[in-house]
C-alpha cells in the first residue's frame, strides 16, 4: 500500500490499556491557560520516567467552558488508578493552583471519581468554601489573587496509551516537517494527544538491555548510525527516524488520529516509508493495523 | 399514567398526608388507595374519606383543592412528580429525598423541613421557616432545590445544612439565619437581620441592599469563575421572565457589580453574604 508515493508497511502499533481523565482548567484568559496547561502536563512523555503522560489535547473558547472564561482541556494518562490519582493531585496542585486567576474542572462526565479539590482543598486552612452547582461539588480555595475554584474530582475512565507511528526519511529535514504536519492535522482529533515534546519522539526503545535495571533502551534497528553495525531495518538511504506516540480516550480516537497523522506525513516529500513499533502482539491488547486502519481496499 | 386524589370534604382537624405520594403509590390499586389510612391526632382516617380517586397509579400524583389543614404534602416523597393544585398547609415535602414536588398555590410553615433531595416549586408565598428545622432537631435542610416564586416568611432557611433555595419575591426577617451551609438567593427585599449567627453558606441577595451587622466583615469579591458557574447554572435552570433566569442572561451580558461580606463573626464566620444591589 502506497500513499502519495510513500510505502505503508504490513504491520501494526501495539498499545495498551491506560486509565485517563481530563480536566479543563480556566483562567482570566487565554494566555494564562495555557501557562498552567503547560506546566501542569509537563515532564509527562512516559510513563516509564514520568510517573504519566499528559497534555494539551485543545484550546477552549469561553462558550466551551464550565465558568464561561478561556481554556485548555488537559488528558492524563497512567497505567493505574492509584498512580493517575498520584499524579493529578500533584500536578494540579503544582502548576494550577499556583497559576494566577486559575480554575480546574473534571472534563468527563461519567467515571470512577479522581480527587481534586477533595485533596487540595486543605491548602485553604480552613477558609475553604463547597459548593454544590448542578450536582457537582466545587471548592473554593482562598489564595492572594481571590480564589482558585477546582471541582471535587475528575471521572477516570478506561483508555489507551502507546499508539504509535514511525516516519522513515531520506533526511533530517524530511523527518522533522512531516513530524511536524502529522502533528498539526493530530491535532484536529478530539480525545487524544501526543504527549512527547512537540508531539514526536526521536528516541524509540525497545525492550530490555544490556545492562542491568534497563527496561528499555535505545531501539538500535532503527538508529541510522548503527546501520550495518546492528541488524538493521533501515535501508540504505533512509537516514532519519522520528516517532509519534499516541494516547487516547479510546481505541476509535487512537486509530482516527494515526490515520490523520499518516495521511499528512505521506504528504512531504522525502518521506520512504510508515511504519509502527510492536512487541510482536503479546504484551498490549490494542493492535492498530496501519494499512487497515488507512483503508486499505475501502 | 397519572392518579387523581380530588379533596371531597373537608378535614375534621390537621390531618397529615405524610406518605401519600406518587412513588408509594405506584404499585397500588385505586382501591387499596381509598383505603389507606390517614391520621388525625389519636384518631384514623381513610382516603376515601376526604378524597374522590381517579386515574392510574403511576409516576405522577395530583391533588386537587387540598385544604389547608391538611399538612405533610409529599412528607418524604423519594421519586415522580407531585402536583398539588391549590395552597398546602404545614410542613409541606417534609423530609423529602427525590423526586419533584409543583405547588400551584402557597404553602404553610416549615416547608422542606429535613428535606434532603428533589425538588420543591411553590408557585405562590411560603410561609416561615421554609427549610428549617422542627423545634427539636438541630439541622435544618440537608439537600434538594427549593423554588418560591411569591414571597417567603421569617426564618427562611434557619440552619439549613445544605441545598438550594430561591426566593423569587420578598422575604422577612432573619433569613439564612444561623445557616450552616447551602446556597439562599433572594431576587426580592430582604427583612432585617438577615444571615444573623450563620456559620457558613452563602446567601445572596440580588437587588435587595445589605445593611451588615457588626459582626459581618466586607472582603474583596473575587468570584469571576464561581459566578461563572452559577449565572450559566441558573440561564440553564430557570426560564426567560424569572427572577433568576433574568439576572443571570442579564450577568452573563455584563458583569454585575457585587459587595461581598463574611461572617457572622459571633458564630464560626466562614459565611458569606452577595450584594448585587445597591
Amino acid at each position: 500500500m502506497r500513499i502519495d508515493g510513500v510505502l505503508i508497511e504490513d504491520t501494526f502499533a501495539e498499545a495498551f490499556g491506560m486509565k485517563a481523565t481530563r480536566v479543563i482548567v480556566t483562567a482570566h484568559d487565554a494566555t494564562w491557560a495555557r501557562h498552567a496547561g503547560v506546566a501542569a502536563t509537563g515532564c509527562a512523555t512516559s510513563v516509564i520516567g514520568c510517573g504519566c503522560e499528559a497534555g494539551i489535547e485543545r484550546e477552549l473558547a469561553p462558550r466551551e467552558t464550565p465558568d464561561g472564561r478561556p481554556g485548555v482541556a488537559l488528558l492524563f494518562f497512567a497505567v493505574s488508578t492509584k498512580e493517575l490519582a498520584k499524579q493529578l493531585v500533584m500536578r494540579i496542585g503544582q502548576c494550577v493552583l499556583t497559576a494566577p486567576t486559575t480554575a480546574a474542572y473534571g472534563g468527563i462526565a461519567e467515571g470512577e471519581a479522581l480527587p481534586m479539590g477533595k485533596s487540595l482543598r486543605y491548602f485553604g486552612d480552613g477558609y475553604q468554601i463547597a459548593k454544590l452547582i448542578d450536582g457537582r461539588r466545587y471548592w473554593r480555595i482562598p489564595v492572594m489573587d481571590g480564589e482558585f475554584l477546582c471541582e471535587e474530582s475528575a471521572a477516570m475512565i478506561k483508555a489507551v496509551g502507546g499508539g504509535n507511528f514511525l516516519i522513515v526519511a531520506e533526511d533530517t529535514g524530511a523527518a522533522l516537517a512531516a513530524g511536524s504536519a502529522a502533528i498539526a492535522a493530530m491535532r484536529a482529533v478530539e480525545g487524544v494527544i501526543m504527549p512527547f515534546p512537540g508531539g514526536v519522539v526521536r528516541s524509540g526503545s525497545k525492550v530490555g538491555a544490556k545492562y542491568k535495571g534497563m527496561s528499555a533502551s535505545t531501539n538500535d534497528a532503527y538508529c541510522p548510525s548503527l546501520r550495518g553495525r546492528v541488524r538493521s531495518d533501515l535501508a540504505a538511504g533512509e537516514n532519519c527516524v522520528l516517532e509519534i506516540v499516541i494516547d487516547g480516550l479510546g481505541a476509535a480516537q487512537v486509530e482516527r488520529a494515526t490515520a490523520v497523522g499518516i495521511r499528512a506525513a505521506c504528504a512531504v516529500p522525502g518521506v520512504r516509508r510508515i511504519c509502527a513499533g510492536n512487541y510482536g502482539g503479546k504484551l498490549g491488547q490494542f493492535h492498530f493495523h496501519l494499512r487497515k486502519l488507512l483503508g486499505e481496499g475501502a | 399514567m397519572s392518579l387523581t386524589l380530588t379533596a371531597v370534604a373537608a378535614p375534621p382537624g390537621r390531618v397529615s398526608l405524610a406518605g401519600l405520594t406518587p412513588d408509594r403509590l405506584a404499585g397500588l390499586t385505586c382501591e387499596q388507595i381509598e383505603r389507606l389510612p390517614l391520621a388525625w391526632g389519636r384518631q384514623t382516617l381513610v382516603v376515601a374519606d376526604l378524597f374522590r380517586v381517579a386515574g392510574t397509579p403511576g409516576d405522577t400524583l395530583v391533588i386537587e383543592e387540598p385544604d389547608r389543614r391538611f399538612c405533610a404534602l409529599g412528607g418524604g416523597m423519594q421519586s415522580g412528580t407531585f402536583i398539588v393544585v391549590g395552597d398546602a398547609g404545614d410542613l409541606l415535602a417534609q423530609g423529602m429525598t427525590g423526586g419533584r414536588l409543583e405547588l400551584r398555590g402557597s404553602a404553610g410553615r416549615f416547608a422542606a423541613s429535613a428535606m434532603a433531595g428533589g425538588e420543591l416549586l411553590i408557585e405562590g408565598n411560603c410561609g416561615d421557616q421554609l427549610g428549617a428545622p422542627m423545634p427539636w432537631l438541630g439541622a435544618g435542610m440537608a439537600g434538594g432545590r427549593v423554588i418560591v416564586r411569591g414571597n417567603a416568611g421569617a426564618r427562611c432557611g434557619d440552619r439549613m445544612r445544605r441545598g438550594e433555595i430561591y426566593i423569587g419575591g420578598a422575604v422577612a426577617e432573619l433569613c439564612a439565619t444561623r445557616m450552616v451551609a447551602g446556597t439562599i438567593a433572594v431576587a426580592g427585599a430582604c427583612g432585617a437581620q438577615p444571615a444573623y449567627a450563620m456559620r457558613r453558606g452563602t446567601l445572596l441577595l440580588l437587588s435587595a441592599a445589605y445593611a451588615p451587622g457588626a459582626t459581618f466583615v466586607p472582603t474583596a469579591a473575587c468570584l469571576d469563575a464561581y459566578l461563572g458557574l452559577l449565572w450559566r447554572q441558573w440561564a440553564r435552570q430557570f426560564a426567560v421572565g424569572s427572577a433568576f433566569g433574568d439576572v443571570a442572561r442579564r450577568a452573563l451580558a455584563r458583569a454585575l457589580p457585587v459587595q461581598r461580606w463574611m461572617g457572622d463573626l459571633a458564630s464560626d464566620g466562614r459565611g458569606e453574604v452577595l450584594a448585587f444591589g445597591a
